[in-house]
């Protein structure tokens, strides 16, 4: 990557116009070059012009391609349109991503690749037409360039309908970007494509679907050729994501990525038309709150996917659950204890030069001698403990036992409001300070258990995300060990069972004859904070296992949607404080 | 000529008094508005009137949102400048039924874009540009907030988006086709 090159001191030059052109606020770092194929392959840049990395907010400039298309005058449009992708469209990676999914459903059936290059495209001409609008960078001239070199020589229709519309857009001759058989219903969609890029030039998101749906017959008709948009090394965006850690926020649909009204929809249905002139749309109060809507597991993970961000399939799914369980979380009950304790300082022993520095008493040591000599002279304070005057809380452990039998949904694809309940549970105790045992059990033989107390977030969002699918027996043999022969000074522990029907098992008898009954019970007695079931129940008043899990003290919670789930939370905080 | 500032406009639209969405008899605002405007001799019957055959709800819709052109009208900004009537005839019988029959003036209270559709809609028909804004920036922002565009824009995409789905079935039907002749075969 020698930055040497006569071409790459000149393009350096440019940087600061190409920067300003966005905003005199403008700051990313200079542009990487490359000089040869060669160097740009290690980046997957081989032929292309130029590319962008949001991962770290880098541009870069393979110059082996400028050259061989004698780009090499057009540095302020090339470096602003790369500027343009991370300040503008995408911007982000979260926004790509809305981008993609966006435009996912409107290209079903499509070779995989499709959707990021359609985004790239959308992107594109979003990004240009500001430039050479508004900032009068003549982009207009790079697409010239790129036809006189031969390398759109032989059009895809795709390419015929994009570049007929930076003609519309910039009021160009026909033929001066665009090839010279341009059809009058690709003439017709260019001048749509023009017009949605004008109308949502602010709010592109909102736009993307449209795009989308407008170049399927093109991009269906390309199927058998290599997009000319690619082949001309323009695919700026193709691999923009890699390497990035995962945004935020995108389990939840944003309402601009579904066109932030029905028009669309209601215009794909022929719904409009019907009530034109004589029924005008009203403002939809409350349509659009942001993460009103949510994608599934599968979405996301497919969502990722399209990002160029391959994870193994069940930190996909842990992460999915802990995004949505985020907003939710729950006050953890605590208790009283007796009374704390208090630091009291009892004197002083000595420090070695091997021992924490912070707990080194300097002042100690030099009223023991003014020479400090590390290990003989030096001194830390002892502190020893006293009973405090004010009562102190102490958080109630979890301990959480998971259903993934056959019965139950798989969490990875579909949104289990159960996995989302446990995750909820389990993030709310972590962050009171408890400690969490979770047990993820299927049949007998088959679970999966963190075999104590822990605070290890990953882990137990692993378990509490998992799935076995088989039969269903519930661990009665955990259950007994974890409760036998606790320390009756241990902390107190709040048992939650979350599961279907199949938690009946817990009254069955464990594989040493014992009845679960007496399990449960002595269990409940040594936890001492009570214990929760959730429970996938259509019909929780005929359940008749309920009824002597509730004399245990169980209390029973059917959570089957979204607002069973919230309904939970709060009574389950309301419960745990009373 | 002073240009009016765009914040101004939207602050006065968006303090509109709650009687001009209560539907005041239009013709008498219309008449004092054009009347302060130089223009008493306009057929303020006729336009308040509009087109016949509009459904209730669509007529009031209409009236609505003269009436908020006519409280944008009687900003400060419009007082002193020499407004053409054929603008004003364009804007009240023309553009603003054409807004109407496709978004509720209720917008106006609730979206800010609507608000800005308005006063770019009001002042292109009289011929008038906003403070601190070019002939381009203004076209191009008024096609970001023009409602109309939006619909046309929209309902053209979902024709195609209708085109692809049939291509889309045409490709399942087939692809079943080609599976069922490979089971058969086999």
């Amino acid at each position: 990557m020698s930055r040497s090159s006569e071409l790459a001191e000149r393009w350096d030059a440019a940087w600061p116009a190409a920067l300003d052109s966005w905003s005199p606020y403008t700051l990313l770092k200079p542009p990487i070059y490359f000089e040869t194929q060669k160097q740009a392959e290690a980046c997957g840049m081989a032929g292309q012009v130029a590319a962008i990395r949001l991962a770290d907010q880098t541009v870069m400039v393979n110059l082996a391609t400028v050259r061989e298309l004698g780009l090499e005058d057009h540095s302020l449009a090339i470096l602003a349109h790369e500027i343009g992708h991370h300040v503008h469209v995408p911007g982000n990676l979260a926004d790509n991503a809305r981008m993609l999914a966006a435009m996912k459903p409107l290209l079903i059936g499509l070779p995989p690749e499709t959707p990021a290059m359609v985004a790239n495209l959308y992107g594109d001409l979003h990004l240009n037409d500001r430039l050479q609008r508004r900032h009068g960078i003549d982009v207009a001239s790079v697409y010239v360039r790129l036809r006189e070199s031969g390398r759109t020589s032989d059009p895809t229709e795709t390419w015929k309908v994009y570049t007929r519309a930076y003609e519309h857009l910039w009021r160009l001759p026909p033929g001066t970007i665009a090839p010279p058989d341009i059809t009058p219903v690709v003439n017709a969609d260019a001048l749509l494509v023009s017009r949605l890029i004008r109308h949502f030039s602010v709010r592109w998101l909102a736009g993307a679907r449209r795009f989308a749906a407008i170049l399927f017959p093109y991009l269906n008709a390309d199927r058998e050729k290599p997009q000319t948009f690619l082949s001309a090394g323009l695919g700026d965006c193709k691999d923009c994501g890699q390497g990035a850690a995962i945004p935020d926020g995108l389990t939840a649909v944003d309402p601009a990525e579904l066109g932030e009204d029905g028009e669309f929809d209601a215009a794909i249905n022929g719904e409009a038309e019907d009530d034109d002139d004589q029924n005008p749309r009203q403002p939809e109060p409350g349509k659009g709150s942001p993460g009103s809507q949510h994608r599934s597991p599968l979405e996301y993970a497919d969502l990722l996917r399209g990002m160029g961000l391959v994870l193994p399939g069940h930190e996909v799914t842990a992460r999915y659950y802990r995004e949505r369980a985020k907003p939710h979380l729950l006050p953890f009950p605590s208790r009283r204890q007796p009374a704390a304790t208090e630091t009291h300082p009892e004197g002083y022993e000595g420090w070695d030069a091997g021992d924490d520095l912070q707990d080194l008493d300097m002042l100690g040591s030099l009223m023991r001698s003014p020479v400090v000599v590390p290990g003989i002279t030096t001194v830390r304070r002892v502190y020893g403990e006293v009973a405090g005057k004010e009562p102190d809380r102490a958080p109630v452990d979890l301990d959480i036992y998971i259903d993934c039998s056959g019965s139950m949904p798989d969490p990875s694809a579909y949104t289990s409001y159960l996995a989302l309940c446990g995750t909820i549970l389990v993030l709310s105790a972590l962050r009171a300070g408890a400690s969490v045992q979770a047990t993820l059990w299927s049949g007998p033989g088959q679970f999966k258990t963190t075999s104590g107390f822990i605070r290890d977030e990953n882990r137990l969002i692993d378990i509490v995300t998992g799935y076995i699918c088989g039969s269903t027996a519930f661990p009665l043999h955990v259950l007994r060990d974890t409760y036998r022969e606790r320390r009756a000074s241990a902390r107190a522990t709040h048992i939650v069972v979350i599961s279907d029907d199949g938690a009946d098992t817990m009254l069955s008898n464990d594989e040493t004859g014992a009845p679960g009954t007496d399990i449960c019970r002595l269990a409940m007695e040594r936890a001492g904070a009570g214990g929760t079931l959730v429970l996938n129940l259509f019909n929780p008043e005929s359940w008749d296992a309920g009824k002597r899990l509730a004399e245990l003290g169980f209390h029973i919670h059917p959570v089957r949607d979204w607002e069973e789930l919230v309904a939970f939370a709060a009574r389950f905080a309301r419960e745990t404080y009373k | 000529m002073t240009m009016p500032v765009l914040a101004d406009l939207l602050r006065w639209l968006a303090e509109t008094p709650p009687e001009f969405r209560e539907d005041p008899p239009l013709a008498a605002v219309l008449g004092d508005l054009l009347e302060s405007l130089g223009h008493p001799d306009m057929d303020v019957a006729a336009l308040a009137r509009g087109e016949a055959g509009l459904k209730p709800r669509a007529e009031r819709n209409r009236r609505l949102w003269i009436l908020a052109a006519c409280r944008l009208l009687w900003h400060p900004s419009f007082r002193l400048s020499d407004l053409p009537a054929d603008g004003l005839r364009h804007l009240f019988a023309k553009e603003l039924p054409r807004v109407a029959a496709i978004t509720a003036a209720d917008a106006l209270v609730t979206e800010e874009d609507r608000r800005e559709e308005l006063v770019r809609r009001t002042l292109r028909a009289v011929g008038m540009g906003l403070a601190g804004e070019t002939l381009l920036e203004s076209e191009d922002r008024f096609c970001q907030v023009d409602s109309v565009e939006g619909r046309l824009v929209a309902r053209g995409a979902a024709e195609r988006e209708r085109r692809a789905r049939e291509v889309r079935e045409a490709m399942a039907r087939e692809a079943a086709r080609m599976a069922a002749a490979r089971y058969s075969s086999e």
